[in-house]
């Protein structure tokens, strides 16, 4: 794969490293974890959207042969604190109602597939069928499947103890809203509905954990991010830090942000395993998971924009109420996606004005849980969509209305205070214009239609966050947003980096692997990567929010260039030249003096020196070579931009469409590996097709989920998506040291807009438009009887 | 989910009403019921078993009779829960007497299910409902023919 050559490893698309164990079915998923003496648990679940627990008899599932505990809500409760301590609870300001937590629900059941009893047993199987056979008499209460009846002050009430069904209720605002819409020329008002969509991983939910008195807890669990759930376990069980070890695998078939929150599965199976003194396996199976994790989006935007003639938007107000389901999950608690959806609505666009009112509301529905495009995804469909409608309101062409809007200057404070850091977003924009060959579209359009057919053309952008620095991420999630590394020589002279955070995919042995050997002037072979165990890594929030190649990738390499001084040092002292300790180049293994390349030594040498023979080194220096490094933009938020256009065929008959051309052009300041940025690009804009147009979480009035398998939950296959084209322009950010951003979270986001636009340019209906996701051939249809009907 | 219809029994509104309401031919036309034990007026202790395809559901439970007047009307209030979740069906029964040999039954009730079963079969839940429904009838149906050849 690789040879000894200077050329920079930054840059190259270098073939996955971790990809040949993962091809040959040789990767360590959780369900590969297995210790001896393992018992499993299965999970007995609510098959009630809201009822009272009346009785629970386990008697009949304690007696099956195989079965080792039966344990129900109340023991648990005993054994630990509510989950939802101060540590992984939000301080977004607001008003938040703060939901009591236990792994398992103790007298009420909020929503269907709520946990209510612990099956333990010698086997899955046993557990299973175990499970079948407790019985639990519920008593039946009004349930709540839509946020707006929740929210009316007669509304039953989800929780007994709270004012309403209010779980957060906040506003985020600045500059004179009022004055913008007296002063506007046209007013925008609308109300958008995205439905619950998100994310469903390959690899579902599990752990293993396992305890004894003398070491404690170590719970192997695909998390995301390791060390904030052993904090939460260690606090929540009041279990000293030192007795709880989080290991996350190797390998995590797919989070995207869904393994992020802190479950209650997670503090169930660490009080299991203590108690048992047993180690005890949980791999969640595909309707539980489909059932529990990875619902988000769910918002509703009452939306209005105050423009001027010439298309400037110079005031925005929003009134957005989500869905948060239960609300029962920790760091998240199913109100901070909305709320960040919210502080990120005003996307790429300089708008001076805004209010946006934000409730939250409980329903018996399962915790919305973070998805790709982090609380996004019905804000850029709503905001950039009705952009594309106040241009056909105004006769104005919509690119220029995007061209006057959009954020022209560096860096950028928007009215909901997120920090646009650096790029060029018009140029990213005229970019997209010229690759979609807009005026020739036009033509052929008008061509077109002249032979009865309909073809359109949208765009729509996405500022993604690319990482959230401490100055967000503290408040958002009590958090730390740096990024943490620590690079160690090894007595090989190879190099050992530890990361804080924790992939899931994203490529980072190979990507870490290209950024250090930069740095170090070695080869990615000399290099190997280490994560996921807690009591070996740094501190740090996890692989989530586009974090890698922003934050955590600029850490590995603050941590080389403290080293870097040393070794040069080491190195001066080895070959007998006078150094100040900056005068060596690092290449090939070896350290050369630039005064005269003939004298250098092999990094190996300076290793064996460090590390194994320290009397070689100069007086009085430390031996070793390692540092840790912790890495803090000098800026509150990086953002990069993705630009997406399409042109579509409609068929105003049936209401299909199809795609003919989708091209992305895409920002991610310095690509470390373009072919890991493309490939996060393209699986970014499937994701947002299938959560578009294909993917529903949807439920009955009973609150009964109705997509629990994948025949129903359809996610899209190679069928249903058109070639994607991707066109790089890359702007360096000068908040990092490589330049670089990280590249996967918000990709979908823009989808939705690119497409509702591109159909409603190919309609031209006046009066048409698409304001409810999933965007399907029915609703098109619908919309298109609608918008003919004369009012 | 609305369980409507309307259904034709040859037999006059009394038989009908008597059909319909005595828990020994329910067991033999009702499909999935497996037994009703009285445990009051009009109350009775079930067991069912109602599925599709694969996914069967057990369930044990109740059934009452509500408003009821013989020979016109009454209300059909069944429960049921089992391991894989849980069935509730509240349908008021009309009967509208059209010959001497001939009555109409009107059903409109809801029908709930909740769990593995409406998860995994919700897209087809209807389509079976009514099924199960005309199945009923057709039993039912025999059932007035006996009862007419018996008199």
């Amino acid at each position: 794969m690789t040879s000894v050559t200077e050329s920079k490893w930054v840059g190259r698309s270098i073939r996955r490293r971790e990809d040949p164990r993962l091809l040959v079915g040789a990767g360590k998923y959780i369900a590969d974890y297995s210790i001896p003496g393992m018992a499993y648990l299965h999970v007995v679940r609510s098959t009630h959207g809201h009822a009272r627990i009346l009785n629970i008899d386990i008697s009949k599932a304690e007696d099956y042969p195989g079965v080792v505990a039966v344990i129900t809500g109340q023991e648990v409760a005993d054994a630990m604190k509510p989950m939802l301590v101060s540590s992984i609870i939000p301080n977004l300001g607001g008003e938040l109602q703060i939901p009591t937590v236990y792994p398992l629900a103790i007298d009420k059941v909020q929503w269907v597939g709520d946990p209510i009893v612990a099956i333990i047993a010698e086997s899955k199987y046993i557990a299973e069928d175990a499970a079948q056979l407790v019985e639990i008499e519920y008593e039946k209460l009004p349930v709540l499947t839509d946020p707006e009846e929740a929210m009316k002050p007669d509304a039953p009430k989800i929780y007994d103890n709270w004012k309403d069904n209010m779980l957060w209720k906040g506003q985020l605002a600045s500059g004179d809203v009022d004055k913008a819409f007296k002063e506007a020329d046209y007013v925008l008002s609308e109300r958008f509905y995205g439905h619950r969509t998100g994310a469903a991983p390959m690899e579902t939910r599990g752990a293993v954990a396992s305890y004894d008195e003398f070491t404690g807890l170590t719970i192997h669990v695909n998390t995301q991010r390791p060390h904030i759930l052993r904090m939460a376990i260690s606090q929540i069980m009041s279990m000293p830090y030192d007795k709880v070890r989080v290991i996350a695998p190797k390998d995590v078939g797919g989070a995207f942000g869904t393994k992020a929150p802190i479950y209650r599965e997670e503090l169930l199976i660490s009080y299991i395993a203590m108690k048992l003194r047993r180690p005890v396996k949980w791999v969640e199976n595909r309707m539980e998971s489909l059932m529990t994790i990875g619902q988000e989006r769910d918002q509703i935007h009452y939306l209005e924009l105050a423009v001027t003639k010439e298309g400037k938007i110079i005031g925005l107000r929003d009134r957005l109420i989500a869905d948060s389901g239960d609300g029962r999950i920790g760091v998240y608690l199913g109100f901070v996606m909305p709320w960040l959806g919210a502080a990120y609505l005003s996307n790429a666009y300089d708008i001076p004005n805004v209010q946006i009112d934000v409730s939250c509301v409980v329903t018996n529905k399962p915790s919305l849980t973070p998805s790709r495009a982090f609380g996004e995804f019905p804000g850029r469909f709503a905001m950039d969509y009705a952009m594309h409608l106040v241009a056909r309101e105004l006769k104005l062409d919509p690119r220029d209305v995007f061209e006057k809007n959009i954020i022209k200057q560096f860096p950028h404070v928007t009215a909901t205070g997120i920090t646009h850091d650096s790029g060029d977003y018009e140029g990213a924009f005229r970019t997209l214009i010229e690759a979609l060959d807009y005026d020739r579209v036009r033509q052929e359009q008008a061509e077109a239609r002249k032979n009865g057919r309909l073809i359109g053309v949208g765009f729509a952008m996405g500022a993604e966050m690319s990482g959230l620095g401490s100055q967000i991420f503290v408040p958002m999630e009590n958090q730390p947003g740096y990024g943490a590394a620590t690079v160690k020589i090894d007595t090989h002279g190879m190099i050992q980096v530890f990361e804080g955070d924790s992939p899931q995919g994203q490529g980072h042995e190979t990507t870490l692997s290209q950024v250090v050997a930069d740095e170090l002037g070695v080869t990615m072979d000399d290099i190997y990567i280490s994560y996921g165990d807690t009591f070996v890594t740094p501190f740090a929030s996890g692989t989530l929010g586009n974090r890698g190649a922003s934050y955590t990738f600029s850490a590995a390499v603050l941590a080389c260039r403290k080293l870097r001084p040393k070794i040069q040092q080491i190195a001066a002292h080895l070959l007998g030249v006078e150094s100040d300790g900056n005068d060596f180049t690092f290449a090939n293994k070896e350290i050369v003096w630039k005064k005269d390349p003939s004298k250098k030594i092999a990094l190996r040498d300076i290793a064996d020196a460090a590390i194994l023979g320290p009397t070689k080194l100069p007086r009085g220096m430390e031996a070793g070579l390692e540092a840790t490094a912790y890495f803090e933009a000098d800026i509150a938020g990086m953002l990069s931009i993705g630009v997406h256009g399409a042109v579509v065929e409609v068929n105003p008959d049936t209401g299909d469409f199809k795609i003919l051309r989708y091209v992305v052009v895409d920002d991610c300041g310095v690509p470390i590996n373009p072919m890991i940025v493309r490939g996060q690009v393209h699986g970014g804009v499937v994701m947002g097709m299938g959560n578009a147009r294909f993917e529903k979480y949807a439920f009955d009035e009973a609150g009964q989920p109705l997509s629990t398998t994948l025949m129903e939950y359809h996610m899209p296959s190679a069928a249903d998506v058109p070639d994607i084209e991707v066109i790089e322009y890359n702007v360096p950010t000068p908040y990092t040291p490589l330049g670089s951003k990280g590249k996967g979270e918000g990709i979908p986001g823009p989808v939705p807009a690119t497409l509702a636009s591109a159909i409603t340019d190919a309609l031209n209906i006046p009066g048409f438009k698409i304001l409810n996701l999933p965007i399907t051939p029915e609703s098109i249809w619908r919309s298109i009887n609608e918008a003919k009907v004369p009012t | 989910m609305k369980v409507n219809g309307t259904y034709d029994i040859p037999a006059n509104a009394i038989t009908t009403y008597e059909l319909l309401t005595d828990p020994d031919v329910l067991v033999r036309t009702m499909p999935g019921l497996k037994s009703l034990k009285s445990i009051g007026d009009n109350h009775y202790e079930a067991e069912l078993e109602v599925g599709i395809s694969v996914v069967k559901g057990r369930y044990k439970g109740t059934v009452k009779l509500e408003d009821e007047i013989a020979g016109e009307q009454f209300r059909l209030v069944m429960n049921g829960q089992g391991p894989l979740g849980f069935v509730e069906m509240n349908m008021f029964v009309q009967l509208e007497q059209t010959s001497d040999q001939q009555t109409k039954v009107h059903c409109e009730g809801e029908a709930s299910v909740g769990g593995v079963v409406a998860g995994i079969g919700q897209r087809m839940m209807s389509g079976v409902a009514s099924m199960l429904m005309g199945q009923f009838f057709t039993a039912m149906r025999k059932e007035a023919s006996k009862a007419k050849n018996a008199s």
